[in-house]
This record gives structure tokens, sequence and C-alpha cells, in this order.
């Protein structure tokens, strides 16, 4: 568990107060809230006041002049356009926190970072014979062989394409479920939040503004107003079923739905894939609708109404097992389908991006 | 070559090296911090580190003289601590030659430091690295290339000294007659068979270097990625 009682002493100041448990806690918030500096000032490269504990031990504590030095608290961490050191191959970057940290704790194996990333290949070449999302699994790979008890990333997706992303990301899931770090993971982008993090801490000048549940926060409207330049979009896990090749869609599952998207191109059955789904492209109807052009229906019972207070549209979010859909109605649509929390309902999805 | 020269050349040969080695290990610490230092006298640092390219070694030669020479307070302080008379010595010859081809090892190290990937120190550090290793381990093996300008550099330059060391060694065979003064004596002396090996010697020499490290920085790409 972290506390975390911080008040950072550069130009920029973030002061926060919190707590998190043993999962991904996302730190979220619009650009220049400072989630950067605050997860700085956590590794100790940022100047900062206050009081941080980390499980048993004490990493900060101003009132009695404690400071660990950074390169001693266990943490990993990864940030934004890792570049990789250019004098050293690939196996040289990974090998490094073995041969010069004098960390010893979680017994993470060369060997076995190296089979969950998937690297055997990469090994022997040099950093500018890698990719970008090669790159940012290599270093988070490294990060894991310095031993960490606790991870910190800081927007590790940002910078890369919306390919390489949904490379990464089942690494990113693979290293929650299989290392179990308790992990900070900042981001500005909705859609990785939900696809990751359990928590949420919301940020905004410098300053805690929610914290909670990822989805309980995400659906709060005044964090939405925080973040008015991101669209409300949905996130959705999808499985492969099949490419059909005639009609250039790809059918795929979503809980107890096939889906049919256009995709040009084609994933291999059986892969999971990432869909994103603005709020504005998801209609509602109380009945299953019968021959329409919308080929994407989902069933779904509604979790939460939020009408806008002013302005003319509400969002109405629904589930279906582990899937959570928004979807943007008008306030009169809204009174005339006389819909309420835990109604089912059924979505039908007029357009879905491929994350 | 006569005796006596062959002399010089050695001798010519031991100081560039001395000096090369103490200004590597006083250059490196100067150039890192001058390449990682945002405070405001920074630029003053740097201005007095480069002074030496621009001054005519005879004045530089002219104040280590009367800074350095027994009667002054300083060189009667470090004849008594010391035993060590830096005028007319070839402990001198380094001291001078030090100070004269400082620029030349700071400059190219400072750039080479600059140049380093952003944020390795830190990436270091994180990764549990403390600061000498990642130094080692991590900075300097990024600049390969500035430490081998740097060194040829600075060897090259204290060969080719003439200016400070007239100043402060004289002509003295074995202590700090040095290859440009016995040039510079055989001309006096209209010996100019000697001067020609000489001057001929210190040419190749000096294209050879150079030729090195130019074909020697092909293979060491400014940043080696």
């Amino acid at each position: 568990m972290l506390v975390a009682n911080l008040q950072t002493q550069g130009r920029f100041k973030v002061e926060v107060d919190f707590e998190i448990e043993n999962a991904i806690t996302a730190i979220f918030g619009p650009s220049g809230s400072g989630k950067s500096t605050l997860l700085r000032a956590i590794a100790g490269l940022e100047p900062a006041k206050g009081l941080l504990r980390f499980n048993d031990a004490t990493w900060l504590d101003s009132e009695y002049k404690l400071r660990v030095d950074p390169t001693l608290r266990p943490i990993g961490y990864v940030r934004q356009n890792v570049q990789l050191w250019p004098h050293l191959s690939v196996r040289g970057n990974l090998e490094f926190p073995l041969k010069h940290a004098k960390r010893s704790g979680n017994d993470i194996e060369f060997d076995q970072v190296v089979q969950d990333f998937e690297l055997a290949y990469l090994l022997e070449r040099r950093p500018h014979e890698v990719s970008g999302g090669e790159s940012q699994r290599i270093a988070l790979a490294r990060a894991l062989l310095a031993q960490p008890q606790l991870l910190l990333l800081d927007e590790p997706l940002t910078g890369l394409d919306l390919v390489r992303k949904a490379e990464i990301l089942p690494y990113l899931e693979a290293l929650n479920s299989h290392y179990k770090l308790p992990t900070l993971y900042v981001s500005h982008a909705i859609d990785e939040v939900l696809a990751l993090c359990s928590a949420t801490i919301v940020l905004g000048n410098g300053r805690v503004r929610a914290s909670g549940a990822t989805a309980e926060i995400i659906e709060r409207q005044d964090i939405s107003r925080l973040l008015a330049d991101e669209e409300s979009i949905s996130l959705v896990r999808a499985t492969i079923l099949e490419h059909q090749k005639d009609y250039d869609l790809t059918t795929m599952q979503v809980e107890d739905s096939v889906w049919s998207v256009p995709m040009h191109v084609a994933l291999n059955p059986g892969e999971q894939t990432m869909l994103r789904i603005r709020a504005r492209d998801v209609a509602l109807a109380k009945r299953r609708p019968e021959e329409i052009s919308v080929r994407n229906v989902l069933e779904g019972e509604i979790k939460n109404l939020l009408p806008a207070e002013n302005g003319p549209s509400a969002d109405c979010i629904l589930q279906n097992g582990a899937t959570r859909l928004r979807a943007r109605i008008t306030r009169a649509s809204l009174d005339q389908l006389d819909l309420k929390v835990g109604d089912r309902v059924f979505a039908l999805i007029k357009s879905v991006t491929l994350d | 070559m006569s005796p006596a020269d062959i002399n010089a050349v050695v001798l010519t040969l031991q100081l560039a090296l001395t000096t090369t080695f103490v200004l590597f290990v006083i250059g490196t610490p100067v150039a890192w911090w001058l390449a990682t230092t945002h405070r405001v006298f920074k630029p003053a640092i740097e201005a007095i580190t480069a002074l030496p390219l621009v001054l005519p070694p005879t004045v530089l030669g002219f104040y280590l003289l009367i800074l350095l020479s027994p009667q002054s307070s300083l060189g009667s302080f470090i004849v008594e601590i010391t035993g060590v008379r830096l005028i007319f010595s070839f402990t001198g010859l380094v001291f001078a030659s030090v100070i004269y081809s400082l620029p030349f090892m700071v400059q190219p190290l400072q750039v080479a430091f600059e140049r380093v990937q952003p944020h390795s120190l830190e990436d270091a550090y994180m990764l549990g690295a403390r600061k000498i290793r990642a130094l080692l381990f991590v900075i300097f093996p990024q600049c390969k290339r500035g430490f081998v300008t740097a060194a040829v550099l600075t060897f090259a330059h204290t060969v080719g000294e003439f200016g400070v060391v007239l100043m402060i060694g004289g002509n003295i065979p074995g202590e700090t007659r040095v290859i440009s003064i016995a040039i510079y004596e055989h001309v006096e002396t209209i010996a100019y068979a000697d001067a020609h090996v000489l001057a001929a010697f210190l040419l190749v020499f000096s294209f050879l270097t150079l030729l090195g490290v130019f074909a020697l920085n092909r293979h060491l790409p400014l940043r080696t990625h």
C-alpha cells in the first residue's frame, strides 16, 4: 500500500494526499495537471516535502529529514517514448538492472520476463533496430528486472499509433495478472484507464479532484467536464471470430452478441481486440430492433443515467457482463422512452473504431 | 637525428602523454559539470576554460611565470610544501600545458555529454544504479567518440605548444627542451638540416594522428545508436 502526502518543490506545484491499494491505479487528468510531476516525486526524481510510505518502508518524511535515495526505492519506472540506451544491445539493456542494482526481493528472472514479453527474437538487436512498440515492451521488461515492488508507468502508450498500442495492451494486462505489482498508471487517455485500471485518481491543477473505482469516476459529470477536450467513449473488448473477405467485414464476439466491423487488416480468429465506441454513435431501443441496417446490437441493463445540467443530451451507461457502454441520447428521448436504472435496453452501435 | 634531438622527441611525448592523462582526470568532471549545470555563473566558467583558445601563449606563459616563480608568494609556497620548483622544470611544463590545453579536453567532452540520450541518468537511477555506476556504464560509453577526440586533440595540441614552454620552461635539455624549442634553436643557429628533420617528424606525426582520429570516428558514430 502506498501512502502519499506530498508537496513538490519545483516550479510546478503538486499537492496530494492519497492512498492506493495493491492494484493498477490510474492517475488521470488533462495535460498540465501534474500527473508526471507526481510520479517523479514518488520516484524521488522531483524534490518534494511531506510523507511517502510504501508498505513498511518510509521513503520520505520531511519532519524527520528522511529521504530515501531514488536508486534504493524498489520502483519500476517506465516513461513515455522510452529510448533504450544506444550503446547496449537489447540484451545489454535488459541485463543492466541485474548487474548494477543492489536490490533483492522479487526474484523476477531474466528468462521468465523474456518469455512473458516475447523478447527472445529481439535480444541480440541494437536499439535502433527495434520499433517503438518493441522498445516500450523492452522497457517494461527492463523495469521488471529491476525487481520492483511498485510500478510507475508514465503514459507508456502515448506516442504509439493504434496498432502498436493494441500490441502492448495485452502485455500490460499480463503484467498485472502475472506479476501482481501495485501500479500507478499515468494517462490522459480515458480508454487506457478503462481498460487497465480498477481505481482512478483524477488530478487537476496539481490537486486530487476525485478518487475511487474507475467505472464510477469516469461516469461522473464533474469529471467529464474536467476532461472537456476528451470525447466520451467506451472501450469494449471483442474476440475475433472470422474475416469475411467478400464483405470486408470481420465478425467478432462481444459478450453474448456477434458484431461485424469493417476492417482492412485481417486479425486471427481468437485474437482479442479493443473497440472504441463514441457515446454519440450509440442509440437505444426498448425492444430488439428488426430489419434495420445497423448490424451491431448489444443488450444490457441500464446502470446509470446522466442527463446534462444544461444542453439537450443525456448519457446512459449500460452493462452486459464486463462490458460497459455509454450511449448519448437526448433528454427528450430519455423522457419519452421512460428509461430508468435497471431497465433492459438494446444498444445500437452505428460506428466502431478499432483501437 | 642527434641524441639531443631524440631526447627532445621523447621529452615531448612524455609531456603530451602526462598532460593528456592529467587533463582526462581533471577535464571529465569539469565537462560533466558544464554539460549538466544550470547555474547562473556557468557562462563565466565556460569563458574561463575557453580562454587559452584565444590568448596568445606568451600571455599565458607570462602570467604563469609571474605567478609560479619562487619569488612570488604562490611559487615560494609550492616550493616550501612540495620542494618542486614550477618554472624551468618538467613539472612546471606539465602544469602550464594542463592550463594551456584545457579547452581541448573540456569542450569535446562537454559536447559529448550534452548529446547523451536524454533521461539516461534518471533511467539508470530508476533501474537501481547509483551515480558512479550510471556514469561509468551508461553515460561514458555513449561518449566514446568524445573521449577519443578530446584525448587526441589535447595530445596533439600539447605536442605543438611553443610560446608557453619558452616563457616558463626555457631550453634545458632533458627537462624542458621539447621539439618545438629544439627546432627554434636549430633555426637560430642556422642548422637548417636538423630543423628539417624535426619539423618533418612533427608534420608527419600530426598528420597521422589526425588521420587516425578521423578514420576511427567513422566507426564511432556521433551517437552510438
